[in-house]
């Protein structure tokens, strides 16, 4: 086998142990081996990206990443809702800081306002509302963590493939070819193997003063209201519409909200909490 | 050439993001936090489209992250109401109590192995010392009583 082959296959294999075992609910020792492996896992994901930098080259980006993923795994994995409330807060602050860091000043605050300031506030408020304890049996066992963790890992493999051959840049495809004439042979005609032009691939970079000018906010403002007019139009109408189908949905102080009437004449049933494979109640009985 | 490696870098973040929401998403069975998993799978989505739009260097890439903001605003609207109204009717945020919106003729699911739930330890209260009985004396207090 291609030595980048065994490292993808130990990747995915080290990746979904990690997961599973970060995941399972037990002794807090092995799940924190379970958060270092997977973090070793994604890291080793983020490593082969072709055109990644040394890391002395972006520290304020690796350590960014390092905090967003470690927040994301934390929120993803601890059983007390409200700690994963906070993390993916962490987790919020970290891909703002990233778009600031891309270039995004006013997505950034946007999305500190909107997510941290807005909807994190009201989830957990929702949290409070709903689960006073703040610990529960569902929170421990959880559905099937394998598959789960699998699934997830092959697709994020399959993704990090995606980047890797199909967006390579222009040295990237150079050693590329490289790479295919030394193992083909010397001998083969190597106008085979001379792959195209990245120009063919994908537009060069322009060089204007688009997101990084300096008046980045009124570019952005330019562009929202002068070509995208209509979306915002839409936009609008949208969030008017969620707030009145949010206060429908929730208005309903008595009783559940009343479908439509069955052919046979009865409302569907309310659920029974015996129906339940576990709740609860049957496991304290 | 250190356009790709931007590029390359906020895409990998935004995959990470992507599957991590994803494995909370098929993993959790708080409904609260299988919405949170979604969220961060939009925020991953939201960083690759930051790093497109930094490599080509247009505005369209962070034009649709500013809609995406907005659609998320509005599916935590109404998402959450739709969660505060299935928390009334079974008095839990447990998925596993709505099974019955399955596919017809499933096998219901069961935990294979549940786990044992740790025991919380007993709260430690604050004791009063019994009225009438003067409290021991220490070095401390005789020492300081003059200064208070």
């Amino acid at each position: 086998m291609h030595p980048q082959q065994v490292i993808f296959l130990t990747t995915i294999i080290l990746g979904t142990t990690g997961l599973v075992l970060l995941l399972r609910p037990g002794w807090g020792g092995l799940r924190l081996l379970g958060a270092a492996l997977s973090a070793i896992a994604f890291g080793a994901v983020l490593a082969q990206a072709p055109m990644i930098r040394p890391i002395q080259e972006g520290v304020v980006f690796y350590l960014l990443a390092a905090l967003t993923v470690g927040a994301a795994l934390a929120a993803v994995s601890l059983v007390h809702p409200l700690y994963c409330a906070v993390c993916f807060g962490l987790t919020l602050v970290g891909v703002s800081a990233l778009m600031a860091y891309g270039g995004a000043q006013f997505l950034a605050a946007g999305t500190l306002i909107v997510y941290v300031g807005a909807i994190l506030v009201v989830l957990l408020f929702v949290l409070m509302l709903a689960h006073p304890r703040g610990r529960a049996t569902y929170d421990w066992n959880r559905w099937e963590v394998f598959v789960s963790a699998g699934t997830a890992v092959v697709f994020l493999a399959m993704l990090s493939l995606l980047i890797t051959r199909s967006l390579a840049g222009p040295e990237q495809l150079a050693a590329q070819a490289e790479d295919q004439r030394q193992q083909t042979g010397a001998d083969q005609p190597a106008t085979a193997t001379v792959p195209p032009p990245p120009e063919e691939n994908f537009l060069p970079p322009k060089a204007g003063q688009g997101v990084l000018a300096s008046e980045h906010v009124a570019r952005i403002g330019q562009h929202l209201f002068g070509g995208h007019w209509l979306a915002v139009q839409a936009a609008g109408v949208l969030l008017l519409a969620a707030l009145v189908g949010a206060a429908v949905i929730i208005g309903r102080l008595h009783g559940p909200l009343e479908g439509p009437q069955q052919p046979g004449g009865h409302s569907p049933a309310p659920i029974a909490a015996g129906q339940a494979p576990r709740t609860e109640s049957q496991r304290n009985s | 050439m250190n356009d790709y490696a931007f590029l390359h870098q906020y895409l990998a973040v935004g995959a990470v993001l992507f599957s991590i929401g994803l494995v909370g998403f098929f993993t959790r069975r708080n409904m609260i936090l299988m919405f949170l998993c979604t969220e961060m799978m939009l925020q991953g989505v939201s960083l690759s489209l930051v790093g497109w739009s930094r490599f080509y260097d247009d505005f369209g890439g962070q034009m649709l992250v500013i809609f995406i903001l907005v659609v998320a605003a509005c599916e935590a609207a109404i998402g959450l109401a739709l969660i505060v109204v299935l928390y009334r009717q079974t008095g839990s945020l447990d998925i596993a109590l709505w099974q019955r919106l399955r596919e017809a003729n499933q096998p219901p699911w069961q935990e294979d192995r549940p786990a044992p739930i740790p025991e919380e330890p007993a709260p430690v209260w604050p004791r009063l010392a019994p009225a009438g009985v003067r409290p021991a004396e220490t070095d401390e207090t005789t020492e300081f009583r003059d200064m208070v």
